[in-house]
């Protein structure tokens, strides 16, 4: 007598010998076992295939900050600077073979994942290397110097020329404890990144950063990438209305806390 | 790069598949996800243990289900979900399926999830993950034929339970 679960085994390939060989022989005597095993076939590929499917579609889900946080070694070795090099950046990922999510996170708390994502590296930067973008040290994740100035002075929804790239300020918001936030958008060559950001005396504290590959026509999305993580990134800052205009000059202008 | 950080880097690779299989696991979003972080937390914290060219994906897996199994011990005779409109786990963000697959496949994962532990953690290995029945026994430490049998039994409850919700032709 054949069980179901044998010839369960049997169509998986997964029955030691001499048993395989056994059904085999029976399948070809016997017609009633071959439509019990043509049945379970229908059956069970059609659920095996259902259900993979739909854990598949987690694949396709962003993979929360957190979850990139925990897989950075716990202490980060060197204290100098660990410059963001989009160019690096590219090289990296375009040398990658693996398929990866097209969005990558990266938090100031986590720059070891950060450098495992792939965005970074170029330790040995001279310090206070004007073109850096972002400044990741021992200190926190800023704005490099360029960037800080343009932030300070951009008006949100215009552009601001940086080396090799472009800002595009999108909103300025005060949050909870009356900090100037401002979510932006770099455009760089296929790369666009999106981040929160937040005035700390002269720096620009990064909050929340994506980057994502894009091409230059999709400039008006720069936004697109992280824009969930952003957005939850404000209400964790208990941030207010996106500020008017004269609202944001003024802050903008006004003397740094 | 150090080891920690190589090793940190391969796991990004892999943490879609390593929620995936949590997310079989355990039945939620919010389960699944503390439980990969869990399993990643540990892995980091094992660095000596990996050598290059293990399996990663088999090593988080396995992490993963020692972490569900032992913090299930202590929670004594957990019922399974009875359930399963309870159980809609939020949609994948995945631009790709159509509404209608998204609620699908939501359903699916609800069936999956209504499941006894000891049928849903195969369900994760041999179905998701794609462990055969002998990698699935020695994973689990159990007889193959145990293995195979709660597989069927599995089966039959899905397609009972799918058919019933439409997912799947009886």
């Amino acid at each position: 007598m054949i069980s179901d679960i044998e010839l369960l085994a049997y169509l998986n390939g997964q029955l030691a010998e001499p048993r395989m060989t056994e059904i085999e022989s029976a399948l070809a005597a016997d017609a009633a076992v071959m439509a019990r095993l043509e049945a379970l076939a229908d059956g069970s590929a059609a659920v095996d295939q259902t259900v993979a499917a739909a854990f598949d579609a987690v694949l396709a889900e962003p993979v929360p900050p957190a979850l990139l946080a925990a897989a950075s070694p716990p202490p980060l070795a060197a204290a100098s600077p660990t410059v963001v090099d989009f160019a690096a950046a590219r090289a990296a990922r375009d040398q990658s073979a693996a398929a990866r999510s097209p969005i990558r996170w990266w938090q100031p708390t986590a720059l070891a994942a950060s450098l495992a994502i792939g965005l970074v590296i170029g330790t040995g930067v001279p310090k206070g290397d004007s073109d850096a973008l972002i400044i990741a040290d021992s200190t926190g994740t800023r704005a490099g110097p360029t960037l800080a100035a343009a932030l300070a002075s951009t008006r949100s929804g215009t552009d601001a020329k940086l080396p090799g790239g472009v800002l595009r300020p999108l909103i300025s918001v005060r949050a909870g404890n009356g900090d100037l936030c401002r979510q932006f958008g770099v455009q760089q060559d296929q790369t666009a990144l999106s981040a929160l950001a937040c005035r700390r005396g002269d720096q620009w504290q990064i909050v929340v950063a994506s980057s994502a590959v894009a091409s230059r026509n999709e400039y008006a999305q720069a936004a697109g990438p992280g824009e969930a993580a952003i957005t939850a990134a404000l209400d964790a800052l208990a941030a207010g209305e996106p500020l008017d205009a004269e609202a944001e000059a003024k802050a903008l202008t006004a003397p740094k806390p | 790069m150090n080891n920690a950080a190589a090793l940190g880097r391969d796991i990004i690779e892999h943490l879609p598949r390593l929620r995936r299989f949590c997310r079989a696991l355990t039945g939620t979003v919010h389960d699944a996800d503390d439980l990969a972080q869990a399993a990643v937390e540990k892995a980091m914290r094992n660095v000596e243990k990996y050598a290059e060219g293990t399996n990663l994906d088999r090593w988080l897996i396995t992490i993963a289900h020692n972490h569900w199994r032992d913090s299930r011990r202590n929670l004594a005779n957990r019922t399974p979900h009875s359930n399963v409109d309870d159980l809609f786990d939020m949609p994948g963000e995945d631009g790709t399926r159509t509404q209608e697959q998204r609620d699908s496949d939501s359903r699916v994962r609800a069936a999956v999830a209504a499941l006894p532990a000891d049928q849903r953690q195969l369900v994760a290995l041999v179905l998701v993950e794609g462990l055969a029945y002998r990698e699935a026994a020695e994973l689990l430490n159990i007889p193959i034929g145990t293995v195979m049998s709660r597989v069927a039994r599995a089966r039959a409850a899905l397609v009972g339970q799918l058919a019933a919700a439409g997912v799947m032709p009886s």
